[in-house]
């Protein structure tokens, strides 16, 4: 029987895109078998190895960090929680009362802690959590010994918020432990309270950490964290005496009651800051926390009405955490080997490869040019990486029973599929949802990216590397900057270029990087967008952590899944999530066609257009003839395939714009996107439905530059076929050709061709 | 409940259609009976893995959810469209409670 192919290393990069004179650190893990593993710098020059295109080209790269290195085991720590960066109870643990507002999400899955003062190495202090059933309870560990369990037996519904509490009274031993629902129902009936009365005596001779949202497995805050919550946290609350149920429907008001603050010890406000990680504490002893591993915050409170959906608006409706079992920002690796980027290294795509006899790991990253000024080639390749963070370890398998018929053919699935199922602890990307389901709204590349790698699937990183190769091909000299760096660079980071080529895929853009963008575009700078769903999810990068975005799946679009009603704001900006044409700046604005219809069956050519013998094109079609164009391909058999745009006026395509070519000649698997329907009918298939179609586009920027747009993902992937000779590549490099030419193409206010210099 | 019966008598036209071009364009009657046969549920499901990329496949399932495995079925391909009969042939059965007929395959 065959065998299946085995990945047995994990690993990371520090960096997506590096600078000559910087240094990037590689961390890797085995996973399973592998015990040594032998590295080596490539310069990736294609990334899939399909038998009908170019292959893989991997070119040998000289450095200094090529050898043999034993393999080992690093542990990943997933779940998130607020965390405390001193001990926080201030001193020897009496009487207390704990509380907060939640919204568990998965109760009945096991202990979920919703606030500990514990110290887990004597197991002294208290953790107020839902026990293994779902119910609310108490868990006390005693100096003199032993442990107290409190519980209201009575489980907890998901997705209902709850005011929780428990107090305890040292002397007496009194414990009151009370859930009590925010909107009871009838017949089914969750409010409890549960009065016991333990051995009694003090929980701590001395600090405890502090957490919420899970408890700390040591009597340090950094000792690791276990029995995390999933679900929504509000208000927490924290007070050094045993209070009345009066007292604690007081203290869970915005403001800490008069007549409590003394014995307040924690109030936390966590609609402060929600961009940041700090979660502030308005109690005197202004016990501020920091949340771990990023919970999605700017999350809709308990009292949250509807009026509002923006966190700015009502922020005291908006001081709800989201915490998982399942988040991960930085899996924090320790490295195993790093490179100094020599000065001389030239702008590409790089790879360090581990090889251990199974399955190579190729650890993507992009080498950028210099961050000097100084004179630059004319083409400059964007590699979509905030694209590839938001696919990070896409998870097919977590697919719905639908995801097949969706795509009209068996899965197609790679070791990296194989591996990463097994392996949930490596987090998630923004298609799949955490483990109580919510959607996933943030992604990291600090942590293995399983499917940034060689022969994934082609509407990514494999697709883009035949972009590269034709470049090479065609002896073009290139830079090859990031999404990254367009976002944190801004127009600084194209001005030295004339002509910017995307790969098959930009889909996710930050307001920075548009500006960008549209600023290139105004002062001549010329775009060759050669995908399809461009320019669709508004995201953002966090402002003080490196390499992690947001998107929140907004009020519209084709999505995995979709926000909670309120939800809909980025927490790390306060901009508004969702897809760019609902936030005003539809695709076709900017590149002439935007997202229309998905399939993932069969690709189909393009064919000419009337508009195609405009002489204003005609350096587009220059030795191409009536042909199909694209009748081939690594990308499901065609050039216009898998996400495909249209040309729309409604929506902001230029009317001077040239539809040159269309392939509309689908199956009934090439769906209309859901934006595109203001009701639900049936006529949304490729074979009758007309706005289902690949539409190619030329226009004038009015500034000097122009744009090109093929409108599919399918279209790179089918241009290194019979050895680049074909219509796909020959309208490519026309392009290429002419739009690094710095002859200017016709500004606003000519109206004819000769009026321009060539 | 949704009645998804197919008679397979009636549905032997559909096969024949599907063993002609297992992906691309369908008969609306055919697309409806691909609908149910390939809504299976993700663990468990027949797939692909490539063992050679763009060559040669093998086909797998899931054994469980997120944290589980996968094993082999132990059939390689070097044509996806095999694969994709083969799997017919095995939903067929499954849906119809009887084997395709033998004379109904590949041109």
């Amino acid at each position: 029987m065959t065998d299946m192919p085995r990945q047995t290393l994990m690993a990371y990069p520090s960096e997506i895109c590096v600078a000559p004179g910087e240094t990037i650190r590689f961390m890797v893990s085995e996973v399973g078998t592998a015990t040594r593993y032998a590295v080596r710098l490539m310069r990736m020059h294609s990334l899939d190895e399909d038998p009908d295109a170019c292959g893989l080209i991997e070119e040998d790269v000289p450095s200094e960090f090529a050898g043999n290195y034993p393999a080992r085991f690093q542990a990943v720590a997933t779940g998130s929680c607020i965390a405390f960066p001193e001990a926080a109870w201030p001193g020897p643990l009496s009487d207390f009362t704990v509380q907060a507002y939640i919204w568990p999400t998965r109760p009945g899955a096991g202990a979920a802690t919703i606030l500990a003062c514990w110290n887990d190495d004597d197991a002294t202090g208290f953790r107020l959590e839902l026990d293994a059933n779902g119910a609310l309870a108490l868990r006390l560990g005693f100096v003199e010994g032993g442990e107290a369990m409190v519980s209201t037996k009575v489980p907890l519904r998901p997705r209902e918020w709850v005011l929780v509490s428990a107090s305890y009274e040292a002397a007496s031993g009194h414990v009151t432990v009370s859930q009590a629902p925010v909107r009871p129902y009838p017949v089914i009936d969750t409010a409890a309270t549960c009065r016991e009365t333990v051995r009694g005596g003090p929980l701590s001779r001395g600090p405890l950490p502090l957490v919420i949202a899970a408890y700390a497995q040591g009597a340090r805050s950094d000792a690791g964290f276990a029995a995390h919550f999933n679900g929504k946290i509000d208000r927490p609350r924290l007070a050094a005496a045993a209070l009345a149920f009066d007292d604690i429907e007081r203290l869970a008001g915005t403001a800490i009651p008069h007549g409590l603050a003394a014995k307040v010890i924690g109030f936390w406000d966590m609609a402060q800051d929600i961009g940041s990680v700090r979660v502030v504490d308005l109690s005197a002893w202004h016990r501020h926390g920091a949340v771990v591993n990023l919970p999605t915050r700017g999350m809709t409170g308990f009292n949250w009405t509807g009026e509002f959906h923006d966190w700015h608006r009502a922020p005291d409706q908006y001081g709800a955490i989201h915490f998982h079992d399942d988040d991960l920002y930085d899996a924090g690796w320790d490295a195993d080997f790093a490179w100094r980027v020599p000065d001389d290294t030239p702008s590409g795509c790089y790879a360090a490869k581990l090889e251990d006899g199974n399955v190579p790991v190729y650890l993507i990253f992009f080498v950028r040019p210099p961050r000097r000024p100084g004179q630059r080639p004319p083409i400059a390749f964007l590699a979509s990486t905030a694209h590839f963070m938001a696919y990070a370890n896409y998870r097919l398998v977590d697919r719905g029973p639908l995801s097949e018929t969706v795509r009209g053919r068996l899965w197609l699935l790679g070791p990296e599929d194989v591996l990463m199922h097994a392996h949930p602890e490596i987090g998630n990307s923004c298609y799949d949802a955490h483990s109580d389901g919510s959607g996933v709204c943030y992604s990291s590349r600090l942590r293995p990216i399983l499917n940034l790698q060689p022969n994934t699937r082609l509407a990514s990183l494999a697709g883009d590397g035949y972009v590269l190769a034709l470049l090479r091909h065609l002896g073009t000299d290139y830079d090859i900057i990031s999404d990254e760096d367009l976002h944190n660079e801004g127009l600084a980071a194209l001005a030295p270029y004339r002509c910017l080529v995307t790969g098959g895929h930009p889909e996710y853009w930050s307001s920075e990087m548009m500006e960008a963008l549209e600023g290139f575009l105004s002062s001549g700078g010329r775009l060759m967008y050669l995908g399809g769903n461009g320019f669709y999810w508004r995201t953002t990068y966090h402002r003080t952590l490196p390499g992690v975005i947001e998107v929140r799946r907004g009020e519209d679009g084709n999505r995995p899944w979709a926000a909670e009603p309120g939800e809909t704001t980025l927490s790390f900006t306060g901009q508004t999530g969702g897809i760019w044409r609902r936030l005003g700046r539809p695709p076709q604005s900017i590149v002439g066609v935007g997202y229309c219809a998905e399939g993932f069956d069969v690709a189909i050519p393009y064919h000419r257009l009337p508009a195609s013998h405009d002489p204003r094109c005609a350096f587009i079609f220059d030795g191409v003839g009536d042909q199909p164009i694209g009748d081939m391909g690594a990308g499901f058999g065609g050039a216009a395939g898998q996400e495909i745009d249209h040309y729309d006026a409604r929506l902001g395509s230029p009317p001077h714009a040239l539809v040159v070519a269309t392939a509309d000649q689908f199956t009934d698997n090439m769906l209309l996107v859901n934006e595109d329907l203001e009701a639900t009918h049936l006529a949304v298939g490729g074979v009758e439905c007309p706005a289902v179609r690949a539409d190619m586009v030329f226009f004038e920027t009015g500034y000097g530059g122009a744009v090109f747009s093929t409108g599919s993902i399918s279209w790179v992937a089918a241009l290194a076929c019979q050895d680049f000779d074909n219509p796909v590549a020959r309208i490519t490099s026309n392009v290429l050709s002419r739009f690094a030419d710095p002859a200017e193409f016709p500004r606003v206010g000519t109206s004819k061709m000769d009026e321009v210099t060539p | 409940m949704k009645d998804l019966t197919f008679d397979p008598v009636e549905c032997l036209p559909l096969a024949r259609e599907f063993m002609a071009q297992p992906v691309g364009r369908h008969s609306p009657n055919l697309q409806r009976l691909m609908r149910v046969l390939r809504q299976e549920a993700p663990i468990g499901k027949p797939c692909l893995l490539a063992i050679e990329p763009g060559r040669k496949w093998l086909l797998i399932q899931f054994t469980g959810p997120r944290g589980g495995g996968a094993h082999s079925l132990g059939r390689v391909y070097t044509d996806q469209m095999e694969a994709e009969r083969d799997v017919f042939r095995m939903r067929w059965k499954a849906l119809m409670g009887t084997d395709l007929p033998k004379d109904i395959h590949a041109p």
